[in-house]
């Protein structure tokens, strides 16, 4: 990525979401959710259990249609993009008894760019070198997904994402059950994705990484609550607006009894 | 030995009988190991049970029996996507629903010819001693047709059998490609049926590929190894049905669970014993 022709200009409100209704079978689960995202921003989606979080996620890799409204990103609706959108799946959602290696997973991040038929050439396999060493796995890139931990499994996961050189990267709970190593990877590399000026959303219910590392929060209860800086957003009347009797008050600080998503 | 192996090739029928179940071992092998993958092996299971009224219909009305084979699989295929569209049922419940009564009806059916025993049991079971040339040439043309087809869909299937999301994100022809397979399924076990019958396809799509998922480590690998288990398993049932005088279907199908054993025991990495010797030795 260091010597990559493509350096994308930042420019401002690159993903936008006008008035959008989506959800499953009857229910809504998420309703009129209108915000604007500046190119390259790191955004963390944060709400408690059950606040459509992944839903939003879902909606915008289009595995959930749209009830009503409008995602546009760079100015286009969804569907108009073939590879702008990497996403890092949670761990139940792939299928682990796939016989593949680490590097094999990572090279499926270059499948988009390429006809069905058509080779991976040394740029492919360069680029997925390249992402794999950025999130410390290239030493086990011959080692079988089955036999690999779960925060190595997340790593590569992301190295994949890198691979697809996206522009907009979403991750859905990322800092779920991993290791201190691959927390500090996940961190390091959102910061660089920011300078690459890649936008980066990532679900999460950890509200002190998202108010420490990130550069802006949409907190969410199935309708948007507040969007902005973490200073403007992690407020605790706000933060109380969002969880309800969840939120505990003590003095200065609030707590935020939910134990644990899923 | 040479005798052993080559008195059974003096037949022009076993002649025709070995390229037969090669190409159809081969077939079923490949196709077995997206199969086993997506966790299909039930809905295999199903069409295969479900050919048995499309035959049926077909011999009584004196039509070809592939296409009768083929609109009903087609018809069980669309009918479970139906019955489990959207909550109504769980799939698995309606396949299972579906399996058995396309089964009682092509047994109703085939009960109403006068050679019922004899015709249900090729059905079932296959009949590759009567294997005719023209068989041959619709068993080379369709499983030649067939591979090309996995072949040019290789990187979208590979992508949409693991990581859906990951397809979805790739704007690949995810229900169409779905579709596409399972009639890959239904070709096969169509053309399977010659060999093994409808009875014991499931064992060819299933068995190679689980062999060969036990010993390897990446998927081009675990198609090669499931094709030359399959073809394996093929040529050693057919000379064991040859010299005890066996049942062919079963006799192949037999042999590929003994391949499946010897591999689930053995298996460098995987297998059972194997697994209990590296602990033995370590703790």
């Amino acid at each position: 990525m260091t010597d990559d022709p493509f350096v994308p200009k930042c420019e401002n409100a690159r993903l936008e979401f006008h008035h959008v209704d989506a959800g499953y079978n009857g229910g809504l689960a998420l309703a009129d959710v209108s915000f604007n995202i500046p190119q390259g921003m790191r955004v963390a989606l944060v709400g408690p259990n059950g606040a459509g979080k992944s839903t939003l996620l879902k909606v915008m890799t289009r595995l959930l249609p749209i009830r009503r409204g409008e995602v546009l990103i760079h100015g286009l609706p969804l569907g108009h993009h073939v590879d702008c959108l990497a996403y890092v799946p949670q761990r139940d959602e792939i299928n682990w008894r796939f016989p593949a290696t680490v590097q094999d997973v990572v090279l499926m991040g270059r499948f988009g760019k390429k006809r069905w038929l058509k080779k991976l050439n040394k740029e492919d396999t360069d680029v997925a070198m390249r992402s794999m060493d950025e999130m410390g796995i290239l030493p086990i890139r011959n080692t079988s997904l089955a036999d690999l931990s779960g925060g190595q499994q997340q790593r590569v996961f992301l190295a994949r994402a890198l691979a697809q050189e996206p522009h907009i990267l979403l991750m859905d709970e990322p800092f779920n059950g991993v290791d201190q190593t691959t927390q500090d990877k996940v961190i390091e590399i959102l910061a660089h994705l920011r300078s690459m000026c890649v936008t980066t959303l990532v679900a999460t219910h950890d509200l002190n990484l998202a108010a420490g590392r990130f550069d802006h929060i949409l907190l969410l209860n199935h309708t948007l609550i507040a969007a902005g800086p973490p200073d403007q957003v992690m407020r605790k009347d706000i933060i109380r607006r969002a969880f309800g009797p969840s939120a505990l008050d003590f003095d200065n600080l609030v707590v935020v009894d939910q134990y644990c998503p899923e | 030995m040479i005798d052993f192996l080559l008195t059974p090739l003096e037949f022009e029928f076993m002649q025709r009988a070995f390229v037969a179940v090669g190409l159809v071992c081969v077939l079923c092998s490949v196709v077995g190991c997206f199969v086993i993958l997506r966790s299909m092996a039930f809905l295999g299971d199903a069409i295969a049970h479900s050919i048995l009224p499309g035959v049926a219909v077909a011999y009584l009305v004196g039509a070809n029996l592939t296409l009768g084979a083929l609109v009903a699989a087609g018809a069980v295929a669309a009918g479970i996507a139906f019955l489990s569209r959207k909550g109504a049922l769980q799939e698995d419940t309606a396949i299972g629903i579906l399996f058995s009564s396309a089964l009682a009806l092509g047994i109703a059916l085939i009960s109403t010819i006068r050679s019922y025993a004899t015709d249900l049991s090729h059905i079932l079971f296959g009949n590759l001693l009567g294997v005719r040339p023209e068989d041959l040439l619709g068993i080379a043309v369709i499983g030649a047709g067939i591979l090309l087809l996995l072949f040019l869909a290789y990187r979208p299937l590979l992508i949409v059998t693991f990581d859906p999301i990951l397809a979805a994100t790739l704007r690949l022809p995810i229900d169409l490609l779905r579709t596409a397979f399972l009639i890959i399924i239904a070709l096969t076990i169509v053309v399977s049926l010659q060999v093994t019958g409808v009875a014991l396809v499931t064992a060819m799509l299933v068995t190679p590929a689980a062999t060969a998922y036990l010993v390897t480590r990446r998927f081009p690998e675990m198609v090669l190894f499931s094709a030359l288990f399959g073809l394996l398993a093929g040529i050693t049932g057919l000379y064991a049905s040859y010299y005890l005088n066996i049942a062919s279907g079963a006799s192949v199908v037999l042999s590929a669970t003994g391949l499946f054993l010897l591999a689930f025991l053995f298996a460098p990495r995987k297998g059972w014993i194997t697994t209990r010797i590296r602990q033995g030795r370590s703790g």
